[in-house]
């Protein structure tokens, strides 16, 4: 391990606060997208079945 | 520009760049924290604790420039009404909040060890805390509003308002007698800072502003399709009205 001297706590901390950070706006990111990209993908799938099958024409 | 006004095509063209941006994003990130911690010496003055530099001032100047890219954006929706201004306005407001915190916590852990507090109420510290809380307004205004033309229109206004922080915090360490230290970077007549820990701090620079770039384009990508859902919703809800309504045979 590096030797960062007296205040190495606070250097740390520093480190670990931006991992957090950061590893917390990427985790939001990714998981909002899945979520998003799932609702679209079930929303499209029940519009397919739910759209009305047009009528054949017969004439009458 | 003008043709990734189109939120299709920018699903398109953003899909393309996306691995590209956080491919270089994470080899600058790889890059960044080698030279901080094996490259870098320590501070004559701070000694080791100057690695806490390259994380901090980064965070700090991503506070600003994100502010920027909002403001940028709202007066873009406020002027030609372009579709993409407003998600990339709500896009990048939780993450400038996000790096305005980060500057806030990093700066206290490097306020602990250099100046014996982790909190003075300095025109700096308390500048960029100010723009912490409008970060926040933003977002609790744009979630207190239901339309959301208006609320977008909201909260451009305020944003525009809010760039009068901007100088404020730049200029507060020329302005006024502040515990922290001027600009040593980005000032006249060139950087103060020793090219071996100059350099260091430019390539996590680079690595922050690309962080910003791809975690932005995925925020708007999100937030497209949050409105196509939206969107998909109110179709599907006025189509079984109009169902309804039609008189029984």
């Amino acid at each position: 391990m590096f030797d960062l001297g007296p205040h190495a706590t606070f250097i740390w901390a520093t480190y670990g606060a931006a991992a957090m950070v950061i590893g917390g706006l990427i985790t939001w990111v990714i998981l909002d997208g899945r979520a998003l990209r799932e609702t679209l993908a079930r929303l499209e799938s029940e519009g397919r079945r739910r759209r009305p099958v047009a009528k054949p024409e017969n004439g009458n | 520009m003008q043709r990734f006004a189109n939120p299709n095509k920018f699903m398109a063209f953003s899909a393309t760049l996306m691995p590209w941006l956080v491919g270089a994003t994470v080899l600058l990130f790889l890059a960044g924290l080698y030279v901080s911690f094996f490259v870098a010496p320590p501070d004559y003055q701070q000694g080791e604790t100057v690695r806490i530099m390259f994380v901090h001032v980064p965070s700090a100047w991503l506070a600003m420039m994100c502010y920027g890219v909002i403001a940028l954006s709202s007066f873009v929706l406020l002027v030609w009404r372009h579709p993409l201004a407003d998600v990339s306005a709500k896009a990048a407001a939780p993450i400038g909040a996000a790096f305005t915190l980060l500057a806030l916590v990093t700066g206290s852990l490097w306020g602990r060890p250099m100046w014996g507090a982790y909190w003075v109420w300095d025109a700096r510290l308390t500048s960029v805390l100010i723009l912490f809380f409008l970060y926040i307004g933003l977002i609790a205004l744009r979630r207190a509003v239901d339309d959301e033309a208006l609320a977008a229109r909201l909260t451009a206004i305020l944003a525009l308002v809010g760039t009068v922080i901007l100088p404020i915090i730049k200029f507060s360490v020329e302005w006024w007698h502040t515990l922290h230290q001027p600009s040593s970077v980005l000032k006249i007549g060139g950087p103060a800072v020793h090219s071996s820990i100059l350099w260091p701090l430019l390539v996590m620079a680079v690595a922050f502003i690309c962080l910003f770039l791809t975690l932005h384009l995925a925020a708007m990508r999100n937030e497209i399709l949050r409105r196509k859902i939206a969107a998909t919703r109110i179709m599907r809800v006025e189509r079984a009205a109009a169902h309804q309504a039609q008189p029984a045979e």
